[in-house]
């Protein structure tokens, strides 16, 4: 028996000696030993040099794979003689052997002369107890399977002699002649997988493969772990993906084939999603990566599959016991969620166990109380609702939504004022965002609100409950809206009174400004995101890491676009406060604010919403720029009120009598944040507070002069002004009792007093008043329940609903039961609208029976006058041919149905080519943005 | 020691001057007090309501009732000529017929000329219909003529969904029967209301009268309200419209044979009227007033005499009880001059002015400003007499009378003073008139009297342009 110990080895000098002191202590010593070295730049080739006999060591260019290695080091062994039994023993530079790791091998070869491979138990150095491979197999997914367990110590309980499918190549012992009859490692394997590709082809060649516990091999895994880089390793992760598709399908039956390339390609889809989904953006790209690197050269695959044919002698199903269990991948998949789901509850349970000792060594910094120490252990949630002032407030908040609220429970849907009722399910809302064609009024082609996106996917997470979404958001969003301005202040002004007191006052703003009272959904909404995208923003700063200001940027445009989705206008007062940090900062720090890494981040923050937002930011990009200052929801012009300057102190969009609460009681925040002003110590911070003021109150006015809802912008003072009050708040207690009396004292009293009152003062309003406006909880429509039926059923019949508007007439076109919420975004407009105004004038002035047969052309079935009808009107519809009386129950109102059948081209639906692509773009900037604000994932082997 | 000092001065100075933190806040407290005056100062300019559009009136129906029973008249109608200043479509149809029946072809004729159309059956009721240039202008009239029994003279009106009557009866000797047509071509459900002096009169068979397309209906008031002298009523159709007229029948002396009229309608109750003016000459006048709502109704009658306005003495305040018809009698208040009514009340009323001249009967009601020219076919061989009446301020109207060829027989411009009434008198040869109301706002009527009787019309503006509502599409 010959063998021939062959060492590949690449940068290795720090493994080097060790590798060569196991060689040279093997119990039964290689006959030659060959090392080809891959142009290493360290010490390795010296190494080599002084520890190998002369001529022992090849040189090779620095590019040389492993299988163009292992080729070269044995065209550097002379051929033995043909009764010479000849084995090449392979060794990585990084792989150090046992002393009797040869000499077990061997005496396998030579118990079992048929075994053609052999391989070592591989042990992780330099734990060297944890087991790293005891053979190797392939799943149907192309996953090395070693059938251990993650960091598995070695205790014998795998010490099983036994033919596998492979082994790894550090260590392998194989005859020379099946090496050589199988054309060496395949050279498209340069790096990862060609040790499972070789035991594969053995086997289908007939040659049966040994895995010998007893052998031991050390093995740092330098290349596999990222230790190492050479030339060679390239992207570690695409090429070891690739490697394994590439040898799953030049190996696996002719049959199986097909089936296999269907179930890689969309295995591998999946697999690029759960990386994104863990937050691993670079792996999922290599998945899709390797994926198109293996599928898009069939001529390798081929002529891979070709090679193999030349070599197979036995059929692939003799192989198959030595492949990995079809289920394997699917565990595999499970144990995944299942970790996933572990790691979740166990972090939740370290955060809590984290809060309770720091909470338990703040007790013990006194003197326990008699009486605390006989109540129970804090075990349940009204314990800590008792003694955490933060869960305290927030329960509060929750009790005080409930009593708030108490108008607007019962049955039916909230609707009223801005507030349109939500639809039936989610779906609808999908189907607006998504569809290019709406069978809504008159057929519309124009994009949905961005809106209507988030509140899809919040409909769909509440089990398609679309009124559900729109039920919490307005009864709670003083406590959704506080627990956003806590996590802000305890940002900025740190857990505290401040943060708590801060939070509440910022909270009420929906309720106290009439946002609630007018269902101006843009408002409520924004009032719950503005404190994330202000916490988000925070981070911007060049003071952060790069990599923290990076995802900083992609979170804050991720908030900022759902912000702006609701009320497009914070957008454009984002990009104001941006430019206007940009000028400070060149201002202050010039040098350092010219580099594109300080301002990028706040450039990606502002200019990456108007992708989010397609592709109705397209539309809106070309039309007129005060399309932007509309919020969401219907804009309700007649429940706006001129602003004074005691609605602009107090915060209040509209007025008393329209829902909002007296100005006068949220004054108290303004005249403390001008004093905040004069706290030298905070200034600076207090400053930059203002300056969203500031933005926020110029937006009101002009808003204000166009006659326009001002509700975001005045939520932008407010919680500005609650900020600067936060700031200069904390410590203000020791800041007043620290100085000698004299008039700052009094006058800071009484400005803390007016301040810590507001939102007292304004929960007890909410509280008397409840919800003082047009919202209110009814049903979606009262059009007669035959006439929508018949309207869901088919769309083309639809419904044209005729009011007495202020001095004329204002009328409908429902597709359904009802306009319900989002589907105003897509509505009136165009000629085809101008069109029907036109013809219900002449309808309600004199109307023909050509006039009526007109309204068919329009998909209109029902003609419904609302109580109370127009005489005059009615009149004249029953004067007119064409037209039949039909039912109307409620008291004043009248209804007719067409003669003639409506036309199905009404609704002829029309494609729009550009809509799907910028979806698309839509979809896959979220995606994009989504996974660089998350926090980026290495993933270890 | 030198150096001492002047870095004490140094930081004198210091203290003295403000921080950039210091000017900074300032500056931001100044643009926070700016911001809150400029939203204090601008708001929102409020965005002009839009006006209804104006289109000229492209079909026009009328239907002229036939008196219920026993008298038979003539109709004429025309389409009448117009200030230059109105653009008129020529063409048009022209077709007229019994109500029910297919309506006939008739040549529309050349502007101006009045054409003589077959009067309405006794009980039945003759449909007009203009289109297109035809129906610009177009004014139909029927007269009932009956020898000792009066003349009724009536503008033959499209239908509308409300009409008011008020002085009719149902006594002995003032009796009136309500007559309904319905023209249009789908049926119209009416309920009519009767009040009396003892409020409303119920009865189950005035509700939910269903009227097919072309039926005439005749419901005589006795039957509704027996044994009352005095009445309102109100029809109001709760589907459909309908044309109505009251037919009145009033004796002046007992006993004697009634003089007719037709009561004109008014189509809404109002808290101010301006009732026709009233005939010159007139043996007697009676000022009946309803009040629909449930509430008293304190009126205040203002007469428009020749020179201007003033309140008769006993006049100041007539009351009317909730849900019923009083009735005042004017005596020497208003005497021969030209004078018109006008009654203001808190609570919507409605009313007229009933005239009696030696057996005969008229009644002047609630007539609308004009808002363009009016025309009024004048009886032959009676005296004709067109009234004006001006509002609160100056105003001037031209009057033109014209033969039945459309020829100019003469003319005249009335310069009315403030609340004043003044009276022209056309020609004998005169076949209709046209006033065109030229400054301020004015109302009118046309009074005839001969040997028949006397009657009365009122002058409603002719439909030449047609308000449409103003539309908007709106989401909910």
């Amino acid at each position: 028996v010959r063998v021939t110990a062959l060492l590949v080895s690449h940068n290795g000098a720090r493994w080097l000696p060790a590798v060569l002191e196991g060689l040279a202590a093997q119990t039964r010593r290689p006959d030659r030993v060959v090392a080809v070295d891959t142009g290493s730049s360290d010490a390795s080739v010296d190494l080599l040099e002084a520890r190998l006999a002369p001529g022992s060591v090849v040189a090779a260019p620095g590019r040389t794979t492993f299988p163009e290695a292992v080729d070269l080091g044995l065209g550097h062994v002379e051929p033995p003689p043909d009764d010479e039994d000849d084995w090449v023993w392979l060794l990585h530079d990084d792989s150090r052997p046992a002393p009797d790791a040869l000499q077990r091998l061997l005496e396998v070869a030579e118990a079992n002369r048929s075994v053609s491979i052999l391989g070592p138990k591989h042990r992780e150095w330099p734990s060297l107890r944890r087991l790293l491979e005891v053979g190797i197999t392939m799943s149907g997914t192309g996953r090395r399977e070693t059938g251990l367990e993650r960091g598995e110590y070695d205790q014998g309980q795998h010490d099983r002699l036994r033919e596998v499918l492979a082994v790894g190549s550090a260590g392998m012992l194989v005859r020379r002649g099946v090496l050589e009859e199988l054309g060496g490692f395949d050279r498209r394997l340069p790096m990862f997988g060609n040790d499972l590709d070789l035991g594969w082809r053995a086997a289908r060649a007939g040659h049966r493969t040994m895995v010998v516990p007893d052998a031991v091999v050390f093995h740092v895994e330098a290349a596999s772990r990222g230790i190492r880089r050479t030339p060679v390793v390239g992207n570690h992760h695409r090429n070891e993906r690739r490697s394994a598709l590439y040898t799953l399908l030049v190996n696996c039956s002719l049959a199986a084939l097909p089936f296999l390339m269907v179930r890689l390609f969309f295995g591998s889809l999946l697999r690029s999603l759960g990386f994104l989904l863990v937050r691993a953006p670079k792996e999922s790209f290599d998945e899709l990566a390797a994926l198109a690197a293996a599928y898009l050269r069939p001529d390798r695959i081929l002529a891979g599959r070709a090679a193999r044919r030349r070599t197979s002698k036995v059929p692939p199903r003799d192989v198959r016991h030595l492949l990995a269990p079809f289920w394997l991948p699917y565990r595999h998949g499970l144990d995944f969620v299942s970790d996933i789901a572990t790691a979740v509850v166990l972090q939740a349970s370290d955060a809590s166990a984290a809060r309770r000792s720091s909470r338990a060594a703040a007790a013990e910094t006194g003197p326990e109380a008699e009486e605390a120490q006989s109540l129970p252990a804090d075990t349940g949630l009204l314990a800590r609702l008792l003694s955490s002032p933060t869960a305290g407030l927030f329960a509060l908040l929750v009790l005080l939504a409930l009593v708030g609220a108490r108008g607007l429970v019962g049955s039916g849907l909230l609707s009223g004022g801005a507030l349109l009722p939500a639809p039936a399910s989610a779906s609808s809302w999908w189907r607006l965002h998504l569809e290019s064609w709406h069978d809504v009024g008159v057929g519309s082609a124009s994009p949905a609100a961005p809106y209507l996106l988030p509140l899809a996917l919040a409909g769909t997470l509440l089990l398609g409950k679309a009124w559900l979404v729109i039920d919490l958001l307005f009864l709670f969003c003083v406590p959704l809206a506080a627990i956003g301005a806590f996590r802000f202040l305890r940002t900025v002004v740190g857990r505290g009174w401040p943060a708590l007191w801060g939070a509440a006052a910022y909270a009420l703003f929906p309720v106290l400004a009439g946002a609630v009272a007018q269902g101006r959904l843009g408002t409520v909404v924004a009032a719950v995101v503005l404190p994330w995208v202000a916490n988000a923003a925070l981070f911007l700063t060049p003071l952060q890491p790069a990599d923290r200001r990076w995802r900083a940027a992609w979170r804050t445009a991720l908030l900022l676009g759902l912000l702006a989705a609701f009320a497009p206008v914070a957008w454009a007062l984002a990009a104001v406060l941006a430019v206007a940090a940009f000028a400070a900062g060149l201002a202050l720090a010039p040098a350092m604010w010219r580099q594109p890494r300080t301002w990028g981040p706040l450039a990606v923050a502002v200019g990456v919403v108007p992708v989010l937002l397609l592709p109705w930011s397209l539309q809106r990009l070309g039309g007129s720029p005060t399309s932007w200052f509309a919020e969401a929801g219907l804009p309700a012009g007649d429940l706006v009120a001129d602003l004074g300057v005691w609605q602009l102190l107090g915060g209040r969009p509209t007025s008393v009598d329209l829902g909002a609460a007296p100005a006068w009681l949220s004054v108290g925040i303004a005249v403390a944040a001008a004093a905040a002003l004069l706290r030298r110590g905070t200034r600076t911070a207090v400053i930059v507070a203002w300056a969203g003021v500031l933005v926020g109150l110029a937006a009101a006015v002009l808003l204000d002069a166009r006659g326009e809802w001002a509700g975001f912008p005045l939520l932008l003072a407010a919680g500005a002004a609650v900020t600067a009050v936060a700031i200069a708040g904390t410590g203000i207690g020791a800041q007043l009792s620290g100085r000698s009396f004299g008039w700052r004292q009094p006058v800071g009293l009484l400005v803390l007093a007016a301040a810590l009152l507001a939102p007292v003062v304004g929960a007890l309003w909410w509280v008397v008043t409840g919800v003082p406006g047009p919202l209110d909880r009814g049903p979606a429509t009262r059009v007669p329940a035959y006439m929508t039926d018949a309207a869901l059923a088919d769309p083309v019949d639809g419904i044209l609903v005729v009011r007495s508007e202020d001095g004329g007439l204002g009328y409908s076109l429902l597709r359904g039961a009802g306009t319900r919420l989002g589907e105003d975004t897509v509505g009136a407009g165009g000629a085809a609208q101008n069109d029907l105004t036109a013809l219900v004038a002449e309808l309600a002035s004199a109307p023909t029976a050509g006039e009526v047969a007109q309204l068919s052309t329009y998909g209109v079935r029902f003609v419904y006058l609302s109580p109370p009808a127009d005489r005059e009107v009615a009149g004249k519809l029953d004067s007119v041919s064409g037209l039949r009386p039909a039912s109307a129950l409620r008291p004043g109102s009248r209804a007719w149905e067409l003669e003639s059948e409506p036309s199905r081209e009404a609704l002829a639906e029309r494609q729009s080519s550009y809509r799907p692509p910028l979806l698309l773009l839509q979809g896959l900037a979220l995606v994009a943005a989504l996974v660089l604000a998350a926090p980026s994932r290495r993933v270890r082997r | 020691m030198s150096t001492s000092t002047s870095g004490r001065r140094v930081a004198a100075r210091r203290r003295a001057r403000p921080g950039r933190g210091g000017v900074a806040g300032a500056a931001v407290v100044l643009t926070a007090a700016a911001l809150l005056a400029a939203g204090s100062l601008v708001h929102a300019t409020p965005e002009a309501a839009p006006s209804p559009a104006s289109v000229p009136v492209d079909e026009v129906t009328g239907a002229c009732l036939g008196w219920p029973q026993g008298a038979t008249g003539q109709a004429s109608t025309l389409a009448a000529p117009l200030p230059e200043s109105e653009a008129v479509a020529d063409g048009g149809r022209l077709t007229a017929g019994p109500v029910g029946d297919k309506p006939t072809g008739l040549p529309a004729g050349a502007r101006g000329r009045v054409r003589s159309l077959d009067a309405p059956k006794p009980g039945g009721a003759v449909a007009v219909t203009a289109t297109g240039g035809a129906a610009v202008g177009r004014a139909t009239f029927s007269s009932v003529r009956a020898a000792g029994s009066g003349l009724a003279l009536q503008q033959c009106l499209s239908p509308l969904p409300r009409w008011s009557f008020t002085g009719g009866g149902a006594a002995l000797d003032h009796r009136s029967q309500l007559v309904l047509a319905n023209v249009d071509p789908g049926p119209a459900v009416v309920d009519v209301v009767v009040q009396g002096p003892k409020g409303a009169a119920e009865d189950v068979g005035t509700r939910g009268i269903t009227l097919a397309p072309g039926e005439v209906r005749i419901i005589d008031l006795v039957d509704v309200a027996p044994q009352s002298d005095e009445l309102g009523v109100t029809v109001e159709a709760s589907r459909g419209r309908v044309v109505a007229g009251l037919a009145d029948g009033f004796a002046t002396r007992p006993a004697a044979e009634p003089g007719r009229e037709w009561i004109p309608g008014q189509q809404e109750a109002a808290r101010t009227l301006r009732l026709a003016p009233l005939p010159r000459d007139a043996d007697e006048r009676t000022l009946v007033v309803a009040n629909p709502t449930d509430r008293e109704a304190l009126v205040e009658v203002q007469v428009s005499g020749a020179s201007g306005a003033f309140t008769p003495t006993g006049l100041e305040e007539v009351r009317v009880p909730a849900e019923s018809v009083t009735t005042q009698d004017l005596g020497d208040a208003v005497g021969k001059e030209s004078a018109a009514l006008v009654l203001r009340s808190p609570v919507p009323v409605t009313a007229s002015v009933r005239s009696t001249k030696g057996g005969d009967v008229s009644y002047a009601g609630a007539v609308p400003v004009l808002d363009g020219p009016a025309a009024a076919v004048l009886e032959k061989g009676a005296a004709a007499e067109v009234l004006v009446s001006a509002g609160d301020k100056e105003a001037k109207a031209a009057v033109t009378a014209y033969s039945t060829s459309g020829a100019k027989v003469g003319s005249t411009s009335l310069e009315l003073s403030a609340n004043a009434t003044a009276a022209w008198n056309p020609k004998g040869s005169a076949a209709y008139v046209v006033v065109t109301p030229v400054q301020g706002r004015v109302w009118g009527g046309v009074s005839v009297a001969g040997g028949a009787g006397i009657s009365q019309v009122a002058l409603r503006s002719l439909p030449v342009s047609l308000e449409q509502p103003v539309v908007v599409p709106v989401v909910r």
